[in-house]
């Protein structure tokens, strides 16, 4: 099959460009070495900490883009195409299976250890600190399970709360599962959520007004069940989010792959080890079988130092090993203080133009090549909290690039 | 890093040990672990009980609960080789104190039990399909119950083979048949005759031989180092008169591409070039044949449901059966979501594991129940018994659809 | 049951490495009244950042080789009475082409007179055991040396001196000690939480390493010591299974040791002036680096995931001259010379001659006051356990048996739950790092990713007082500052993962203030 677009990379990103080309009218292949770091966060999608974050006075979405500096990816990309890609993804059937919720500025959900997170978008019934205010609250704890930290969130939230209480109770499933994703698959398979919250109900303080689950309610049938609970209950249920892996993040993975499956393709674990390029344009990538693959243009979603796409030198050097790509890197090897090592190295990553697109350490400049998400540098989405925000639109411009350059 | 080379040996493999940063996705997708806390996860015992195999004999028994589906490796997002380091930890060439069971030890040699049995076939079938057999069976040398058994199909795929003429004008290709086409499944090994004729091809047929992929999964791997060689052996002298090997078993392709070296050290000449010209028939028909099959396929008028086994992924291209099906005009097919079928090769034969095998096809079996299609369609002889046991449906090669729909 | 007698004199012993839980052993079990004083927790200082080699002695042998006797007599007696923390690997020095070519014959000659038994082996035998050395290599020599969990060691000697009757006072600060008429008389010292006491005293025994001299100090004394601060790289699997020595002169990059189920690679060498230095600088990486390669040519392939720093003390002899390599052995310093009557230092040495360095300050004491019990720590076990030797792995075994899979808790190192909890009950903890140390949680090569935010929730749950939030955000950096150091390859991933748990998902903020400001000690 001729593939317009090979989208190297497992990252939200690599998605996002692939579902965006689909609908631009162009087939996309995505390499995934391994699954996204997506899968780290608790399910909610984060654009910028506002307050922390910038030093423009309006502190509202877009407009907070002002007020960064001019080599972040934000800016590369433009206010208006960042407000359009953040706008469509959260108004696509993808996030509408999730019933992703959004906020003008920021809502504040709750971190695995119980710290509120500023997040522009929440997943359906993910813990908002807003309902939680002065309310009696119950959080459930399974029986047996492993990385859902009920105490450290219950400390954490008790002063804005008005009474708390932890309660055990049996899994729905005799096996008693101890990770979170057994948990939820056992969920899934729970032939009557009815009877199986009715029996929670029972001991649930009379005076709670607000349950908190940890997020391992289902991997496919989510809503219902929850659903099923707060109708048992008649109380307001929510998901706390558990350790990472996290369940919230492969559902989102689950509906991206069924989305870009239904006319595309994902080839999992294929690694791409080199590029043929001729004349500035890339022809062909070279997988780990010496397999060649053919497209018109490539997209590199795969992750930065986190997830591979770049790679650490042991002398400090940073190198982006297929293009060789011109990278910021800011020295990490030489700071002094270990937090300022953090952010120089969070901040390395590949250069690009304001398309996207990176320029060799041989200064050509390659037309059907783009970087996204954590590839590209000067952000830090640690401490910006931005992580989801630059890969939806990094993710939905470079396709957009591409259309217009497959076009012409 | 280590698993981005063409061909790792085991030092590679169990070296890959120190890229884990114990992010636990592998974890989340295990097919085993997801159903069962008997198995500690692929996390557990790949990468981090390696870290003290490599100090001292440890006496474990988890490693052999790993079904080898190899769900893990492909979504490691650091290219551990999950798998392999499990599988050698199961070997009985690294772990002195490994005993192979004697059910194991019969399952491991499914062509010797394929020529025995095709001696009087009818008699076999209604032997080994009796009741009072299998009974007798799981008593006394634990052989499920519940396991799916094929039939043996007598000389009929070796008499066809008999039948054909050679013709000089056409391009010779090697198709390696295995034991399940020899003994079991002759339809599939008569359909790829047939179809690569068609094609224009001359198909020299290796009968005979066995990849010992079962021996290598369950640890029998001084067994297994003869039987390798005798069917490098033979390949060789056939690349004297063709370029390529096609196979119609995923798995066995895949134990010839990567296995030989990973596990057992075969990195001469001889076994790298088998490796590189070995393909898996819908691989190949992709790269060569689309413009030709798009031109003359028929529509099929039937209801297709395609599940990828769980060692597809491990060949790194996608699902190139869908990509050739959805060159059928008006085709009705829907794609599988289970990541595996439970069956494990000859995992889920084994009295006490087959529990865990049903567990996982559960997921599976429901989708099937959904889609309700007329024919099932998979490219692992294993996994086709075991979805046509439990579902009821037909399940077939997908290469046998698509020679129907070439109406030849 | 306890050795101690309310008729002999209280002694105060300053310093809490192997060297101070030495003497304080050797002297509860010859009866004294002993109080052992450590300003952070028992280890934490010179003896938990060596290579942890327990040396046959022989690479002191040419250099010195009184020294070297001892240390192999040491060395086999600590095997002796502590096999839990010791593993007999054996050790290899190693002659590369650029090395002196007179070395090795004055090695073998004195590993003789030092009675150190030294074989020569042949190459090829060599490269085939240890197959990631370098082909260059010209000559090897096999002798005893032997690895030691210098943690597990200061805790056994720990737990021996209380059982024997003797005080544990970790996180305790000298804050200053009272003398009179020539006689020290009592010493004030502070909590951690703010709470002063003082403690009377008949003698004082200053064991405190590089800080003697701080402390001596204290009593307007003088102990001259030169600092010599070391870096060491760890490596995340074992490259070699036996310690692998350059054989020459003693210097930097010589030495890759085996410890548990991680390699160390040490050390380099800087002369210092602050004991507390334990700062790398990021050439010194590059330094051990590129030393290592000339031993291992693919060092530079292989996962590091931590580095530390150690300052050495060694002590300047009265005529000190610069261009003559400092004596290693230890030295007893009797300050009564300098008018102080009942202090003492013992300082030098090394860690695989810590006993008899207890020894002999020890002795010096007795006579000092009298007292003629003679030594046992050389033949009593510390451990009364029934292992043969350090096995690392026996953590993991136990879980496999148990299959309590659902338990573990430090995945790295196979910690679980029960351990933990134990833990907590028997001792007196102040923070994740108290309990780190003693049973190695956020030791691997994740370095606290994942078991960091568990151990929070195991404590909160038994009620301890301490600031949750602020002791994760304390475990995680304090893990940081060191892994950063050798934050290339997988380590760089690794770092970065710890950075989207800690700070992308948890909301933990790491600032100038809540990451330098911190306990600097191991």
């Amino acid at each position: 099959m001729n593939t317009d677009v090979i989208i190297v990379g497992a990252e939200l990103d690599a998605f996002i460009a692939s579902i965006r080309l689909q609908e631009l009218g162009y087939t996309s292949r995505v390499l995934a070495n391994g699954q996204g770091s997506y899968l780290y966060s608790s399910g909610n999608i984060k654009v910028l900490d506002f307050k922390e974050n910038n030093n423009s006075d309006n502190k509202t979405f877009p407009f907070f883009i002002e007020g960064l500096p001019s080599a972040h990816p934000y800016k590369l990309i433009g206010k208006d195409n960042v407000k359009q890609a953040i706008e469509w993804f959260f108004n696509h059937q993808i996030s509408n299976k999730l019933r992703y919720e959004y906020f003008e500025t920021n809502t504040f959900t709750i971190s695995p250890i119980g710290l509120k997170i500023p997040s522009y978008g929440l997943y359906f019934n993910q813990i908002n600190f807003e309902n939680i205010y002065n309310k009696d609250i119950t959080i459930i704890k399974f029986q047996n399970q492993k990385d859902f930290h009920a105490e450290l969130i219950a400390q954490s939230i008790k002063q804005y709360v008005n009474t708390i209480e932890i309660l055990n109770v049996v899994q729905p499933d005799t096996n008693q599962h101890s990770d979170s994703s057994s948990l939820a698959i056992s969920f899934d398979n729970l032939s009557s959520p009815d009877n199986y919250f009715f029996n929670i109900n029972k001991k649930i303080n009379k005076k709670t007004s607000v349950v908190i689950f940890p997020a391992v309610l289902g991997l496919n049938k989510y809503m219902e069940i929850i659903r099923c609970a707060e109708k048992t209950f008649s109380k307001k249920c929510f998901e706390a989010p558990t350790l990472p892996p996290s369940i919230p993040g492969i559902r989102l993975n689950k509906i991206l792959e069924r989305e870009v499956l239904k006319k595309n393709y994902i080839h999992r674990g294929s690694h791409i080890l080199k590029a043929n390029i001729e004349n500035n344009k890339c022809l062909s990538v070279v997988d780990n079988f010496k397999r060649i693959i053919k497209a018109r243009a490539f997209i590199f979603a795969n992750g930065g130092i986190l997830m591979g796409g770049i790679k650490v030198k042991s002398n400090g050097e940073i190198v982006e090993e297929i293009f060789d790509s011109k990278i910021q890197n800011n020295n990490h090897t030489k700071c002094e203080k270990s937090y300022e090592t953090l952010n120089a190295l969070q901040t390395s990553g590949v250069l690009t133009d304001n398309k996207l697109k990176p320029i060799s350490n041989s200064n050509n400049q390659l037309e059907n090549v783009f970087f996204t998400g954590r590839n590209l540098s000067n952000w830090n989405p640690s401490l910006e909290l931005s992580g989801e925000g630059v890969s939806i639109a990094s993710g939905w411009y470079s396709a957009n690039n591409i259309s217009s350059y497959l076009h012409d | 890093m280590i698993i981005n080379s063409y061909q790792p040996t085991s030092e590679d493999i169990l070296k890959s040990m120190d890229n884990c940063t114990k992010c636990g996705i592998c974890n989340s997708y295990c097919p085993v672990s997801n159903v069962t806390n008997q198995f500690p996860g692929p996390k557990y015992s790949g990468p981090q009980t390696q870290r003290f195999r490599s100090l001292e004999d440890l006496v474990e028994i988890s490693p052999e609960l790993c079904n080898g589906c190899g769900v893990c490796t492909s979504v490691c997002p650091n290219e551990v080789a999950i798998t392999d380091i499990i599988t050698h930890a199961k070997s009985n060439l690294n772990n002195k104190n490994k005993k192979i069971s004697f059910v194991q030890t019969l399952l491991n040699r499914p062509d010797t039990i394929g020529k025995l049995g095709n001696i009087f076939p009818a008699l076999s079938n209604f032997i080994l399909h009796n009741s009072f057999f299998r009974y007798f069976a799981s008593q006394f040398f634990h052989l499920d119950s519940n396991a799916p058994l094929p039939n043996f199909h007598g000389k009929k795929f070796k008499k066809f083979l008999e039948k054909i003429k050679i013709d000089s004008n056409k391009k010779n290709i090697i198709y390696f048949s295995g034991c399940a086409v020899d003994n079991y499944d002759s339809e599939v090994g008569i359909a790829v005759i047939k179809l690569m004729s068609n094609l224009g091809y001359n198909v020299i047929t290796n009968t005979d031989l066995c990849c010992s992929l079962p021996m290598l999964s369950s640890g029998e791997w001084d067994a297994a180092i003869n039987r390798s060689k005798k069917l490098i052996k033979s390949l060789s002298r056939s690349l004297d008169l063709a370029e390529i090997i096609i196979s119609t078993s995923t798995s066995c392709s895949l134990t010839i591409k990567k296995k030989y070296s990973a596990y057992l050290n075969f990195t001469d000449p001889k076994s790298a070039q088998i490796s590189q010209s070995t393909k898996d028939i819908c691989e190949y028909i992709l790269e060569k044949h689309t413009d030709l099959l798009a031109k003359r396929m028929k529509p099929i008028d039937k209801k297709i449901f395609y599940h990828g086994p769980c060692q597809l992924r491990s060949h790194g291209i996608g699902q190139p059966a869908v990509e050739l099906l959805r060159l059928i005009p008006k085709i009705s097919l829907s794609l599988s979501e289970a990541d595996c079928c439970g069956i494990g090769g000859t995992y889920g034969y084994v009295k006490g594991r087959n529990e865990i095998s049903e567990l996982i096809g559960r997921s599976l079996s429901e989708q099937i129940k959904f889609h309700k299609p007329d024919v099932i369609l998979c490219d692992s002889e294993t996994c086709r018994w075991n979805i046509e046991k439990n579902s009821g449906i037909k399940t077939l090669h997908p290469i046998q659809i698509i020679l129907e729909s070439l109406n030849v | 049951m306890s050795k101690t007698n309310k008729n002999m004199p209280k002694i105060i012993v300053i310093g809490g490495g192997a060297t101070g839980c030495g003497v304080a052993r050797d002297l509860v079990l010859r009866g004294y009244q002993t109080t052992l004083i450590e300003f952070g927790d028992l280890g934490s200082g010179t003896t938990s950042r060596f290579h942890g080699m327990l040396q046959s002695g022989a690479r002191y042998v040419v250099s010195d080789t009184p020294y070297a006797a001892e240390c192999f007599r040491e060395r086999e007696t600590i095997s002796k009475i502590a096999p839990e923390a010791v593993e007999l690997i054996g050790g290899l020095f190693i002659s590369l082409p650029n090395d002196p070519e007179d070395y090795p014959e004055k090695f073998i000659k004195c590993c003789e007179i030092a009675k150190i038994p030294c074989q020569e082996i042949q190459i090829d035998e060599v490269l085939k055991k240890e197959k990631e050395l370098s082909n260059n290599i010209l000559r090897a020599f096999q002798v005893p040396d032997a690895i030691i969990n210098s943690w597990q060691l200061v805790n056994l000697l720990a737990k021996d001196i209380k059982a024997n009757g003797g005080e544990v006072l970790t996180n305790h600060k000298v804050v200053s000690i009272k003398q009179y008429n020539n006689l020290v008389k009592s010493v004030e010292v502070i909590e951690k939480n703010g709470f002063k006491k003082i403690l009377e005293c008949d003698c004082i025994i200053n064991a405190s390493g590089p800080w003697s001299g701080k402390i001596a100090k204290l009593v307007d004394q003088e102990v001259e010591l030169q600092l010599t601060k070391g870096s060491v790289m760890v490596f995340s699997h074992r490259i070699v299974s036996q310690a692998i020595n350059r054989c020459r002169i003693p210097s930097s990059n010589d030495i890759m040791c085996p410890s548990g189920t991680v390699c160390l690679w040490g050390t380099t060498s800087e002369i210092v002036n602050d004991p507390d230095t334990t700062k790398i600088r990021p050439e010194e990486i590059q330094e051990l680096l590129i030393g290592a390669e000339e031993l291992f040519p693919k060092i530079k392939n292989y996962r590091s995931f931590r580095a530390w720093a150690g300052v050495r003390p060694l002590v300047k002899p009265k005529n000190f001259d610069k261009n003559i390599p400092l004596p290693r052995s230890h030295s007893v310093i009797d300050h009564s010379e300098n008018g102080l009557k009942n202090f003492l230092t013992v300082c030098g040495g090394s860690l695989t001659t810590h006993r008899s360095m207890a020894e002999d300050v020890v002795n010096k004491l007795g006579n000092k006051l009298g007292i003629n019990i003679p030594c046992s720590t050389d033949t009593i076990p510390i451990s009364n356990s029934k292992n043969a030797k350090w096995t690392p792995s026996s953590y993991f075994q136990k879980i496999e048996n148990q299959k309590n899979f659902n338990d573990v808790v430090c995945e790295c190192e196979a910690i679980t739950k029960t351990d933990i909890e134990e833990i907590m009950k028997n001792e007196n903890l102040f923070d994740f790092h108290d309990i780190r140390r003693r049973i190695r949680v956020g030791f691997g090569p994740c370095q606290g990713t994942f078991c960091n935010s568990r151990l929070a929730e195991i404590v909160v749950n038994h009620k301890i007082d301490i600031d949750i939030k602020k002791s994760i955000l304390n475990f995680w950096s304090e893990r940081l500052k060191g892994s950063i150091r050798t934050s290339y390859g997988d380590q760089a991933k690794q770092i970065l993962l710890s950075d989207y748990i800690h700070q992308e998902n948890f909301g933990l903020r790491l600032t100038e203030e809540n990451s330098e400001k911190d306990d600097i000690r191991a």
